[in-house]
C-alpha cells in the first residue's frame, strides 16, 4: 500500500531537482547533512541531478558531536565526492542562548535549527546556489521540524514521501544499511530520537497518515483496523495543530481579489 | 488509408509563448523529417498549465500573429495545438485548434474544467459547451481536452456522431506512484483502451511532461486502435516525439465485428436522461 516504484520515483525526483533549480536560474544547491537517512538520500539525488561539483554539503554540529552521525556524514560526503565543509555552530548559538536563562531544550533546539538555516542560506549566497530541503512527508504532516529552521528551503524533493518510502528509496539507491537503520534524530540534544519524542514509531505514523490522507478513512475506522486510539488521536492532533507550519505566512486579502 | 501521426510529448515553458513556439517548431521540423501527416501537441502546449493571473495576457485570438504563424506551419502537415483562446466577447477558454493547409479547420473549447488547487481555470476560464465531429483529410475527427474525456458522455456522443479519430490532448499529472506504475497513467490507459474498443474509433492521446509548481506530468502518450489494441506508446516522464503508423481499414473491420454502436437506441437514452433530469429539478 505504501510501496513505491523505486526507479520511477528516483527518476522523477532527480528530474524535479534539476528542473526546479534551472528554472529558478541556478545550477547549484547547498544542503545540511547530518549522517541521517533523509539528508543522505537528498544529497545523493542532488548529485545525480546536478553533478557532484554543483552540490555543497554542510555538516553543522553544535558542541556535542554525535560520533556515529559524524562518521556517517563523512561516509556520505566521501562516497558522493561532492563539496563538503564542517561549520561548527556552537559559538553562534551560544552567543544567544547563554543570554537567556532557563531556556528549555525545545527552544535551544529551535535556535540551533534556525542558526543552521542562517548558515545554509548564507552559504547559498556565497555559492550562488539554492537551499535544498531534506524534510519528508511524515515529518511535515506531523509538524516535526522547526518552522523557518530545517523546513526552510527553496525546494524539497522528499516532501511527498513518507518515511518508509524514503527508506525504501534509500535502500534501492544503495545508501549504506547502517544509515538506513540508524534511529532517526534531529540531533538537537544528547540522546534525542524522533520516535522517542513523538511517542510512536514512524512505521505506525506512516500507516495512520496514509489511511487519513491517501485513503480518506475516518479516525474510528482506523482504530477499528487495530491501531491504538491514543496514538491515532495524537497523530490527528499533531497534524491539525501544526498546519500553520505547512503554509506560507497568511496575508489578509484586502486588495483586488 | 495509411498515414502517420506524431504525438509531441513536450515540456512547455510556463507562460512563455515565444519559447513554446520554438519548441513547437523544433518538433514540427522533426516530424516533417519523419514524414508525419498529423502532429498533435498536449493540452496548453503554447502556454503551460498553471499560468494563473497571466491568462488574459497569454490569451490569443484567431486573428493573432501567433496563430497566423502556426497556420503557416500547417502547410506541410496538419497540426493540433492547444492555447488560451480569447473570443470576440473577451471570454477566455482552454482551447485546441486543428490546423491544415494554412487554415483553421476547427477550434474545440474545453468543456469540463479541472478542479485545481492552484489559482487557474476557475477564475478566468469559461466553459465550452459543444462537441463537434469535423472532417479532415483523414476522416471524421474530434478533439477532447483532458477532463473532457474523463467524462464518458463525451466519447459516447462523438461515437454516435460517427467519429473515427478522437484526439485527446492532455496535461495529466503524476499521482499514486505505487510499486506497480503511475496510478493516474493506469486509469487513463484503461479508459483509452475501453473507449476505443467500445466505441470503435482511434484514440491519439498526447500528454505532456515536465514540472509546474512541483506537479509532475507523466507523458506516456499513446495511440489505440478501434479494437482497443495499443499500437504505439511513448516513455513515461521524458520528452519524446512518438510516431504512429495508422491503418484506417481497421475502422471498418471493427464496426463489422462490434455491433454495439449500430444497436444504440438514442430515443431510449434521451427518454431516460430526461426522466433523471426531472427527478433532480
Amino acid at each position: 500500500m505504501l510501496d513505491i516504484n523505486e526507479s520511477l520515483t528516483k527518476k522523477i525526483l532527480v528530474e524535479f531537482i534539476r528542473d526546479e533549480t534551472y528554472k529558478a536560474g541556478f545550477k547549484k544547491v547547498v544542503l545540511g547533512i547530518s549522517g541521517g537517512l533523509d539528508s543522505s538520500l537528498s544529497a545523493h539525488l542532488a548529485c545525480q541531478a546536478l553533478g557532484k561539483k554543483n552540490v555543497f554539503l554542510y555538516y553543522l554540529p553544535y558542541e556535542t558531536i554525535s560520533q556515529s552521525g559524524f562518521e556517517h556524514t563523512r561516509m556520505v560526503a566521501n562516497g558522493l565526492g561532492a563539496n563538503f565543509e564542517i561549520i561548527d555552530i556552537s559559538e553562534i548559538v551560544n552567543a544567544y542562548i547563554l543570554k537567556e536563562s532557563d531556556m528549555n531544550k525545545i527552544r535551544k533546539g529551535n535556535v540551533m535549527a534556525r542558526v543552521r538555516m542562517t548558515v545554509l542560506y548564507d552559504q547559498s549566497a556565497k555559492n550562488d546556489a539554492l537551499v535544498l530541503g531534506t524534510s519528508n512527508k511524515t515529518e511535515l504532516l506531523l509538524g516535526y521540524g522547526t518552522q523557518f529552521g530545517d523546513t526552510a528551503c527553496a525546494l524539497n524533493p522528499l516532501g511527498d514521501l513518507y518515511k518508509c518510502q524514503v527508506r525504501q528509496l534509500a535502500s534501492y539507491i544503495g545508501i549504506p544499511e547502517e544509515i538506513i537503520t540508524r534511529h532517526p534524530s534531529a540531533g538537537l540534544w544528547e540522546g534525542q530520537t524522533d520516535e522517542g519524542e513523538l511517542g510512536f514509531s514512524y512505521d505506525e505514523a506512516d500507516q495512520i497518515l496514509n489511511f487519513l490522507f491517501e485513503e480518506h478513512l475516518k479516525r474510528d475506522d482506523i482504530v477499528d483496523r487495530g491501531f491504538n486510539e491514543k496514538v491515532v488521536d495524537r497523530i490527528v492532533d499533531r497534524v491539525k495543530g501544526n498546519e500553520f507550519k505547512r503554509k506560507l505566512p497568511t496575508v489578509p486579502k484586502i486588495s483586488k481579489f | 488509408m495509411q498515414f502517420k501521426v506524431g504525438l509531441a510529448q513536450i515540456n512547455p515553458s510556463l507562460g512563455d509563448i515565444q519559447e513554446n513556439l520554438k519548441i513547437h517548431s523544433q518538433y514540427i521540423n522533426e516530424a516533417k523529417k519523419s514524414l508525419v501527416d498529423l502532429l498533435i501537441f498536449p493540452e496548453m502546449s503554447l502556454t503551460g498549465c498553471f499560468v494563473g493571473d497571466s491568462i488574459p495576457d497569454l490569451a490569443l485570438r484567431k486573428d493573432s500573429s501567433v496563430f497566423r504563424y502556426l497556420c503557416g506551419l500547417s502547410k506541410d502537415l496538419d497540426l493540433v495545438i492547444s492555447f488560451i483562446e480569447e473570443d470576440e466577447d473577451n471570454k477566455f477558454y482552454i482551447a485546441s485548434a486543428y490546423l491544415s493547409e494554412g487554415e483553421v479547420i476547427h477550434i474545440h473549447r474545453k468543456i469540463y474544467l479541472q478542479n485545481s488547487e492552484l489559482p487557474n481555470d476557475k477564475r478566468y476560464i469559461s466553459q465550452g459547451h459543444h462537441l463537434k465531429v469535423f472532417e479532415t483529410r483523414f476522416g471524421k475527427t474530434a478533439i477532447l481536452i483532458t477532463e473532457d474525456f474523463w467524462h464518458y458522455p463525451s466519447s459516447y456522443l462523438l461515437a454516435l456522431d460517427g467519429v473515427q479519430y478522437v484526439i485527446c490532448q492532455s496535461a495529466s499529472p503524476t499521482s499514486n506512484l505505487s510499486c506497480e506504475k503511475i496510478g493516474s497513467a493506469e486509469i487513463l490507459e484503461r479508459l483509452n483502451e475501453t473507449f476505443a474498443h467500445l466505441f470503435g474509433y482511434f484514440i491519439f492521446f498526447a500528454n505532456r511532461v515536465g514540472f509546474e509548481h512541483g506537479i509532475n506530468f507523466w507523458g506516456g502518450s499513446e495511440a489505440i486502435d478501434p479494437s482497443g489494441k495499443r499500437i504505439s506508446k511513448a516513455s513515461y516522464v521524458d520528452e519524446e516525439l512518438l510516431l504512429v503508423d495508422v491503418d484506417s481499414s481497421i475502422l471498418r473491420t471493427n464496426r463489422i465485428v462490434n455491433p454495439l454502436l449500430r444497436k444504440e437506441n438514442i430515443d431510449f437514452v434521451l427518454y431516460e436522461l430526461n426522466k433523471i433530469r426531472e427527478r433532480f429539478k
